[in-house]
Formats: structure tokens, sequence, C-alpha cells
């Protein structure tokens, strides 16, 4: 009766989504964690 | 709190609306008895009269064997029942979603006629039911499901 | 000062498991799993809708417990807490996200205000609310105490959210694991379903920690940096 919608982009869009999300809030806490950690061992030697 | 930094004090605001809101949403729902997301059959006929002029939601089953589908005008047409002692007439411009069909949950939003024997249907949404079944023989307990769902009190 | 600095390898490998057992779990739901008899392929966004939902839930009992901790006196809950509502939030927004891109060639709407819907983007805003007022209140025991409140009042909002399908009519369907007569789907979804989600919330679990340790390294860098200017101060 009626065409049959392609599922595939939407499947595609909805991991993107999710993926995208996750992935890309850890990958900026790991450089984050990163910088942070540079940061602090900078500052202590400066003081010895 | 002695230093009110004007954008520490933008974002105390903002947060405390956006809570307000959070707590109106959630009281106007369980508050609020005259918020039915759909009538049933039975309590859209009834109350067809009254209704009149209003965007309303009805929700029931496609009744078997009275699907009309026109792909050139894009007319749709269809019996919305509780398998019981109230069906409604409905048509509706535009192609149905993938998961129309005879026997399966729709919801339907438009104004219904003052008799309540017809409906016309600004938008149609397919409300399928919670059966995820792999494609075999397997016994389906689809419609049994959607009528629990559909027609809870 | 004592604090790790760096990530250990520890922390880092149990991170990079838990990653790859999900997106290994992702693919076999998008190439492997069975297709679903009523909804054809595109049901497969059930393997990521469903355990983000849980895991949004999970984020706020974690948030409950730490606001508990809060209210009794362990201000240190509330860097955890911050996280806690940060990870929540992300997954409450893939839940809604994905639930959206669903429904829209299966219900055919991307959107309807109905209970379960609402409902959650209800805590959506309420995890938005939380992280406002932590970074808008001054630290100390105002914001501790205020803050801790919001997270019981996200934690209250997790049963309503779950049972707005069976106490409300809804667009969305009713439960179809937790139901009285047992689940309504094929054992093979189910099971696959049931690790993702389990997946899932341990890998929220670690984003949770490695968002502690940066929240725990500035507040370190903020201490330093008042104690070198400190230094400089009587120095001159």
């Amino acid at each position: 009766m009626i065409p049959s919608t392609d599922p595939i982009p939407y499947i595609v869009f909805a991991y993107s989504v999710g993926l995208g999300s996750i992935f890309g809030y850890i990958a900026y806490c790991l450089y984050q964690n990163r910088k942070l950690s540079q940061l602090l061992e900078t500052i202590e030697k400066n003081r010895e | 709190m002695s230093q009110g930094v004007s954008k520490n004090q933008n974002k105390w605001i903002i947060g405390g609306i956006v809570i307000a809101v959070a707590i109106i949403g959630m009281s106007l729902l369980t508050l609020n008895e005259n918020t039915v997301y759909f009538y049933t059959p039975d309590e859209a006929v009834a109350k067809a009269r009254s209704l009149q002029g209003q965007e309303i939601k009805v929700g029931g089953m496609v009744k078997g064997g009275t699907v009309n589908w026109e792909p050139e005008n894009l007319m749709l047409s269809f019996t919305l029942s509780d398998y019981g002692m109230h069906d409604i007439t409905v048509s509706h411009k535009g192609t149905p979603p993938d998961m129309f069909k005879e026997d399966q949950g729709v919801v339907v939003e438009g104004k219904i006629g003052p008799d309540g024997k017809t409906f016309v249907s600004r938008r149609l949404m397919v409300k399928h039911s919670e059966e995820y079944k792999a494609p075999d023989q397997m016994h389906s307990v689809d419609k049994e499901l959607l009528e629990k769902s559909i027609f809870k009190k | 000062m004592g604090q790790k600095s760096q990530v250990s390898s520890r922390g880092l490998m149990a991170g990079i498991s838990s990653m790859l057992i999900c997106l290994g779990l992702w693919a076999y739901g998008l190439f492997f799993a069975i297709t679903e008899a009523h909804q054809g392929d595109v049901y497969r966004i059930i393997y990521l809708h469903v355990p983000s939902a849980f895991t949004c839930f999970f984020c706020a009992l974690v948030l409950f417990i730490f606001s508990i901790k809060g209210l009794r006196g362990k201000s240190s809950s509330l860097l955890y807490g911050k996280a806690t509502a940060e990870v929540g939030l992300l997954f409450t927004i893939i839940t809604l996200a994905t639930g959206s891109i669903w429904g829209k060639p299966t219900w055919g709407v991307w959107w309807t205000w109905d209970a379960r819907l609402t409902t959650t983007f209800i805590l959506s805003l309420l995890y938005c609310g939380y992280l406002l007022l932590w970074s808008a209140m001054q630290p100390g025991s105002g914001r501790v105490k205020v803050c801790s409140i919001l997270g019981i009042l996200i934690f209250a909002d997790v049963p309503i959210i779950y049972k707005s399908v069976t106490w409300w009519r809804t667009l969305h369907q009713p439960p179809s694991i937790l139901r009285e007569n047992g689940p309504t789907m094929a054992p093979e979804i189910l099971y696959l379903l049931l690790s993702c989600s389990f997946a899932v919330i341990c890998l929220s679990v670690w984003m949770v920690w490695i968002r502690s340790q940066n929240l725990k390294l500035e507040e370190n860098l903020n201490k330093a940096s008042y104690q070198q200017l400190e230094e400089q101060e009587a120095n001159s």
C-alpha cells in the first residue's frame, strides 16, 4: 500500500548523534586531563 | 553571597526559571485532570457535541476491512474502533506512517463531527505495541497489548 | 596535595575496555542482530535509546546519593555531583534525540507532548538547572544545600518517567521488560538490550570518574595559583 521508508538514514542519524556526543565528551575529558595535569606539574616545578 | 557578578546573577535567574518551569510542568501533568492525551472512541462520541471546533486527539484501533487509500489524491479513510459499540470514520490527507495497517493502534489529531461518527484528521500517529519479536511464526500478542494500552481508563 | 595528576594507566584501560565493549555490542546490534517483525530494521535504534534512558536514570540515582551525602555535611560530594549531572544530562539528551529519530518512521512524528516524553524533557531541564546553579552560586554550604535538594528532585522525576506510560494514556508504548506476565521481547533482542544497558551504565560510571578527576585537578590548580600569589606577595 505504501512504499517502505528506508531505515538507514534514521539509524545513521541516531547513532551519529549518540556516539558523537559520548565520544566527543570523552575526548574532551581526556584532552582536559592532559592539559590540567601539565599545568599543575609546571606550577609545582616552579615552586621548587 | 556577598558579591553578585552580573554574569553569575544571570545564571541564578536562568537556573531559577528553568527549575520553576520544570516544577510547574510536573505539577500541571499530575494535577490537571482536564489534560487527557487522547480520548477513546466511546469518550469522543459521548463528548462530540461539546468538543465541536476543538482540536482533539482520539486513540483506537484500525478496524479490519475498512482501510481505503487513494494514492492519486493522498486521501486515506478508515474506521477507528474500540471493537465495541463505537466506530468513527476517519478521513486523513497524506501518506500514513509505514506501520499503519489493519488492527494497528492509531492516535488521530483533528476535529470530530457533531454526531461523533466522523473525524477529520490533521495528524495521524501510529501507536504500536511494546512487542518485539523475531520474524518467525511465533505467536504474537500485539493486538491484546494494544487494546490494553489504548483502552485503559 | 597527594592528587593523582595524570589518569592512571589502569583508569585509562578501564575506560578503553568500556568503550570497546559498548562499540562491539552496538556493532552487533546494527549488523548481526535479528530484524524485528513489526518495525523492520529501524528498531535497532533501541540498542542506543533504551540503554541511554536507563543510564540517565542511573545517573539520577548516583546524584541522589551524592546529594544526601551533601546534605549530611560532606561538601566534597558536590564535585562528584557536577560530574554526575553532566553525564546524566548528556544521556538524557541522547535518549530524547534517539527517541525522536526513532519516532519519526514508526509513530510518524518527531515529537508529541505525552507524559513519557514530557517528563523526560523535564528531567533534562532539571539537570540543566542543577548545572546552572552549581556554576552560578559561590562555593559554600549554601550551594551544597541548594544543589543537593535539586539532586533529590531530579531523582524523584525518575519513577514518574518510568510509570508515566502506565499511569497515563501515552503515544509511547508501555514497558516491554518489567511487566506482569514477563517481557514481550524475543530473547535475542532482550539479552542484547540488557547487555548494552549494562555496558553503557558502566561506561557512564567511568565518564563520571574521569570528569571528577578533572574537576579535582582544577580545584588543585586554583589552590596552587593562590598559594603562588600569596607567596609572591609575601616576598615582595
